[in-house]
């Protein structure tokens, strides 16, 4: 009876260890490598759109298809923050002393999307112009569950089921204006 | 064996070659992420350079005098090389560590650039004895210019982003040397009417009178039987050890020849397609030589070459005032680093760029293919981007400053503010007020620009 108790208890242990902890390692590194090419697209995306002032259907489009190829479902969320240099002038001219106040208002994915005229069979426009000074963030995570994430909740994680592990986001000053 | 010792035997072998795996991924994990941060402040630091040269040239009077440029100049390398550091944190005396990553800027102005990068220099050492060593400085203010020779004739005509040339040297033993305008279109010899519009700007009216002038003196002068027209084809031009080049050896384009369908302002004219090889070839010639240079001098095992520009980045960088930034061989992880980053600026006194006039209409300014701006009928006033800018001046005491703008109309929220894709035609399809406007603060755009005096 005890030696067939320690015989399991081998069997289930030595299972562990020669498929669930190679598979967890390994799919773990597929999440790395998936976090990887997801930041590296995030960052030339929007390092593009601040040096070329502009963002384009076509680019978008490759971003979206770079971070499927990782074989994830991903939540892409946009923002633009447009300089508004004229509150601040209309407030330079009450006083001379005082440089006034630039505001930003925010343009969001689904708006940034819709001019870009993505999905829609006959777009007005494929280009969003920017300017110097405006301000991009793009912020991407992953919607899917991966293998790594489901082991990780089977064996040890109490909460948190639905987070995400690939996140990537990056965000800056656009340089130029765009043409 | 028993299952036990298998299992045991298995895991000896998967798991350190798990363990290394990861660690190995984890290392190209880290490199790939170094690498892509190190992109970002390279391009960070090469836009901070561009708005220290903006703040310092646009605030300074005497920005376009030589020496007060190639201060300002300096300034802004200096801000590139501070805002590098600070990002890849090693700020302070540590901050020169970062120089020797970097083989040369490029700073390009309205008719040439300047490349900063190691060259020789002398020092004294302890011992009093003179030695050498290679350090960063600014080289000579480098002209987009090429020589054409044929017979007798020998001269050297230098180019600019726009449509300003110098022409010097000798046609038939006969020394010249003129700068000017070149255009293409019908102008009154007075400079009143341009292309059917009549011009109302004192300025602008200088400035067509000159350009004609001096159009026609490039076309029809002759010296000793030949004229500077003829003289300017790609296929007498030569490179500096007195060679053909073998991509102009058939070409027997008249560049200098402006007329309507070889226009000096169109993008797609010969003139354009020449000036803009020969600013790619010399930035390109010119740059090549100062990074292999560094490259047989550092101390540094790293193998310093100049990286291809893609056809975007000339675009970019032979389109207005650029600084163009190179960084090799900087420790990344597994890796090298060798990225460089371009940055466009928007905002200088050094060159007009016709995207950046803004025309006034109903109490703000807008560009000139703003739907708003196509309403406006008379006259319509308009002036360059950096005029709409705050300006700072010094009230009476030192701590007196007083923020003033030249011209109080708000930027359009259709064009300027949140700019949609409009579409561009081409002046002449646009009314006779617009077209009128545009005409006027060009050439008088133009006109005032100080330029440097090239000839010799």
């Amino acid at each position: 009876m005890g030696d067939t108790l320690i015989t399991v208890v081998a069997i289930f242990l030595a299972a562990i260890l020669m498929f669930v902890f190679p598979l967890m390692s390994i799919s773990e590194r597929n999440d790395d490598i998936s976090q990887l090419a997801v930041y590296t697209a995030t960052v030339e995306f929007v390092d593009n759109i601040r040096s070329t002032g502009k963002i384009t259907l076509d680019n978008y489009d490759k971003y979206i298809q770079t971070l499927s190829a990782t074989g994830n479902s991903y939540d892409v969320e946009m923002s633009v923050k447009v300089l508004d240099e004229n509150p601040g002038k209309k407030g330079a001219e009450a006083s001379q002393t005082k440089i006034g106040e630039n505001i930003y208002w925010t343009t969001y994915t689904s708006q940034i999307e819709e001019e870009l005229g993505v999905g829609q069979a006959n777009p007005k426009s494929t280009i969003k112009l920017l300017k110097e000074g405006d301000i991009i963030s793009v912020d991407v995570k992953n919607t899917n569950t991966t293998i790594a994430q489901m082991l990780k909740n089977f064996f040890y994680s109490i909460v948190g089921n639905d987070t995400y592990s690939i996140e990537a986001s990056h965000s800056g000053f656009v340089m130029t204006n765009g043409k | 064996m028993k299952l036990q010792n298998m299992a045991v035997i298995f895991a000896i072998i998967v798991i350190p070659i798990t363990l290394i795996l990861s660690a190995y991924i984890g290392i190209q994990i880290d490199t790939a992420n170094l690498v892509k941060q190190y992109d970002t402040k390279l391009l960070d630091a090469t836009h901070d350079a561009v708005v220290a040269f903006q703040l310092n040239s646009i605030q300074n009077n005497y920005s376009t005098n030589a020496d007060s440029l190639r201060r300002d100049i300096k300034a802004s390398i200096n801000a590139f090389f501070t805002s590098l550091a600070t990002n890849l944190r090693v700020p302070g005396e540590n901050a020169g560590y970062i120089a020797q990553y970097i083989p040369a800027i490029v700073v390009t102005l309205y008719d040439g650039y300047y490349i900063y990068s190691p060259i020789e220099t002398e020092y004294k050492d302890v011992d009093a004895t003179i030695k050498t060593r290679y350090e960063h400085a600014l080289k000579p203010y480098i002209h987009y210019s090429l020589r054409y020779k044929t017979g007798n004739c020998d001269i050297v005509v230098n180019y600019s982003l726009d449509n300003y040339i110098t022409v010097y040297g000798y046609m038939n033993g006969e020394y010249i040397s003129r700068s000017g305008y070149l255009i293409a279109g019908e102008v009154l010899d007075d400079g009143t009417k341009y292309r059917g519009v009549t011009i109302t700007d004192n300025t602008a009216i200088e400035y067509y009178k000159e350009a004609k002038e001096f159009t026609s003196w490039i076309k029809n002068n002759s010296f000793s039987g030949t004229k500077i027209v003829d003289i300017v084809v790609p296929k007498n031009a030569l490179d500096e050890n007195g060679n053909s080049y073998p991509q102009f050896i058939n070409d027997n384009t008249k560049i200098l020849n402006a007329s309507i369908q070889n226009d000096p302002e169109d993008k797609e004219s010969n003139f354009t397609a020449h000036k803009r090889e020969i600013m790619k070839q010399s930035i390109q010639r010119n740059l090549n030589n100062a990074i292999w240079t560094y490259s047989n001098h550092t101390t540094l095992n790293t193998d310093f070459k100049m990286p291809i520009l893609t056809q975007e980045d000339w675009d970019k960088i032979l389109s207005n005032v650029n600084i163009i930034s190179f960084m090799q061989g900087l420790p990344a992880g597994i890796k090298e680093y060798n990225n460089y980053a371009i940055v466009t600026s928007t905002q200088n006194k050094q060159y007009v760029d016709t995207d950046l006039l803004y025309y006034i209409h109903d109490g703000y300014y807008h560009k000139l293919e703003c739907p708003l701006l196509q309403e406006a009928s008379g006259e319509i006033m308009g002036y360059r981007s950096i005029d709409y800018n705050k300006q700072r001046r010094q009230g009476e005491t030192e701590e007196d400053i007083i923020y003033y703008y030249k011209h109080n109309e708000l930027a359009c929220y259709r064009c300027i503010v949140n700019p949609s894709k409009l579409e561009k035609k081409k002046i002449e399809e646009y009314n006779y007020s617009i077209k009128q406007a545009y005409y006027n603060v060009l050439a008088r755009e133009r006109w005032n620009l100080i330029k440097l005096n090239v000839t010799f």
